[in-house]
């Protein structure tokens, strides 16, 4: 059996108000695998994502990462090799400018620091931002600010990328740079969003989320391709899946692809 | 870059070459002389000399300034409002001073009163005008790292950053709140309504802000942040540095030896 990149058992979280967002869930990525979650507002996609990365410290249940488990705060050790994109990419980028945010990572997690140079460099060239090194973030455009977002994290190369609403901030052709950069990308992924075309284009793999509980998990065809089920759980596929079964996204996902 | 804060910057000029630390230290060592060297309260040979110290201090910082390339109504833009608070409070000197009094009208102004404030206003403008050209030679960032190396506690050097970085988003945020306002019919007026309607936004505002601390705090945490901020900066120091040094403390040795001369 391959070893999980991120595996969580029987997780439960409740917050300090008394307010239980994540009951019993349980989930594996594997090691390269691009997987989506998906569900309505409320439903805790944001909650189990920062259970994932060691930010909350779940009551119940463990996260291991490549088997090791995440600590909460000072244990870096498993962490550095997950990267977090969060949904606000202005608390995301709290630098004085674009170069100074993309080394923040590598140099806390004690890379020499005439690598750091190189990897801020090619982070940043890897999401088209070569020209923004000296900018503050605040006055990059939206689109920008979520490419910086994502060189944040790349700079030291996680083995797993975990993003939170990538798309919420993005025009249709920003959302289709960054499908193409998703889908560039080797590590394993795990790509919370609203956004099913996105989830359609860059993850094979779908977990439904409602009420804290994991209500599906199956091929992204088959899951965003059931109407009833997307239904069920306060989802609507956009207008142009509508009506649209597995076999008929399968291929609408594939022409896509090969478009580029 | 930000471009208001640190919209002179980039210019060339023998300050904007200088290394940040040896700059900041120089600047230092400036204020505190500026600072230090206090006027007496006599209309003796010895206060005309306070004013003319405080003069060459203003003299300094002026010359300062021409040196720097930073256009001079900038800095006395920058300069206003703090002027304006000073002169406030400097203004009731002549009055409540009982000494070398004259009378101008119903008005009983005291002359010692008035040499006082004169010289601390001009030393205050000196202070003032010597740290925009401290600060507006380097960038902000730049600044704070040079904070940072000079051994600055660390959590007044990152709340300055912080600052720097979210100071224009908050500003971004009050301005669409007034517009969100304005759109609703509302008008900024003195009554009581008015205000209510505005000290809610400024509750608004900052629970925003502890909020948004709280998520800025996690994406650090998530990259590894333990307390301490990294950076790459690179500072070299080179003989202009060392000879601006050496200069500072010439001056001000000179300027409180002034009045024993």
């Amino acid at each position: 059996m391959t070893e999980a990149a991120l595996a969580a058992r029987d997780i439960e979280f409740t917050f300090s108000d008394g307010r239980q967002a994540i009951r019993g869930v349980s989930l594996e990525i594997a090691r390269g695998e691009p997987a989506g979650l998906i569900g309505p507002n409320g439903a805790g996609k944001t909650t189990l994502i920062h259970v994932l990365a060691g930010l909350l410290k779940p009551q119940r249940g463990t996260v291991e990462v490549f088997g090791e488990p995440i600590g909460v705060d000072g244990d870096a050790g498993a962490r550095r090799r997950i990267g977090l994109v969060f949904q606000q990419t202005e608390d995301q980028l709290f630098s004085p400018t674009v170069f100074d945010d993309v080394a923040f990572g590598p140099l806390n997690y004690g890379f020499p620091r005439g690598e750091v140079h190189e990897r801020v460099r090619d982070a940043l060239r890897r999401v088209g931002l070569e020209q923004a090194e000296d900018r503050v973030p605040h006055h990059l455009s939206s689109g920008e600010r979520r490419r910086a977002a994502i060189a944040t994290v790349l700079s030291f190369d996680p083995e797993i990328l975990i993003l939170d609403e990538p798309t919420s901030d993005l025009d249709p052709r920003g959302r289709r740079d960054l499908a193409r950069l998703l889908g560039s990308m080797s590590q394993a992924r795990f790509v919370a969003a609203h956004d099913l075309e996105l989830i359609l284009l860059t993850c094979r793999r779908v977990l439904l989320i409602d009420e804290g509980k994991i209500r599906a998990d199956g091929p992204a065809a088959e899951i965003i391709g059931d109407h009833r089920l997307l239904e069920a759980h306060g989802l609507e596929a956009p207008f142009g899946l509508r009506g649209l079964g597995a076999r008929a996204l399968e291929d609408l996902i594939a022409r896509e692809r090969s478009d580029g | 870059m930000h471009p208001e804060i640190d919209r002179f910057a980039h210019l060339d000029s023998w300050l904007h070459r200088l290394d940040p630390r040896w700059k900041l230290a120089a600047a230092l060592v400036l204020v505190i002389a500026i600072t230090l060297d206090r006027p007496s309260i006599r209309t003796d040979p010895r206060a005309s000399r306070d004013l003319s110290a405080a003069a060459a201090c203003l003299a300094l910082s002026v010359g300062l300034l021409l040196g720097s390339s930073i256009p001079v109504g900038y800095a006395l833009r920058k300069l206003a409002p703090a002027a304006g608070f000073l002169l406030l409070m400097v203004v009731f000197f002549p009055l409540v001073y009982e000494s070398d009094t004259i009378r101008i009208g119903f008005l009983r102004i005291s002359l010692t009163g008035l040499l006082v404030a004169a010289v601390i206003l001009i030393k205050a403008l000196a202070i003032l005008l010597l740290v925009v050209v401290a600060l507006g030679t380097t960038r902000f960032d730049r600044t704070m790292k040079a904070l940072h190396r000079l051994r600055v506690p660390e959590p007044l050097v990152q709340i300055a950053m912080f600052a720097y970085r979210y100071l224009f988003v908050v500003f971004d945020q009050n301005r669409r709140m007034r517009q969100a306002m304005r759109a609703r019919g509302f008008r900024p007026r003195t009554g009581l309504r008015s205000l209510r309607a505005l000290s809610r936004g400024v509750g608004s505002l900052v629970v925003g802000s502890l909020e948004r601390t709280r998520r800025i705090r996690d994406a650090m945490v998530a990259r590894g942040y333990r307390g301490e901020y990294p950076s790459l900066a690179v500072f070299r120091t080179t003989p202009a540095d060392v000879a601006a040094l050496a200069g500072a403390v010439i001056l001000s040795t000179v300027l409180l030896l002034w009045r024993f001369l």
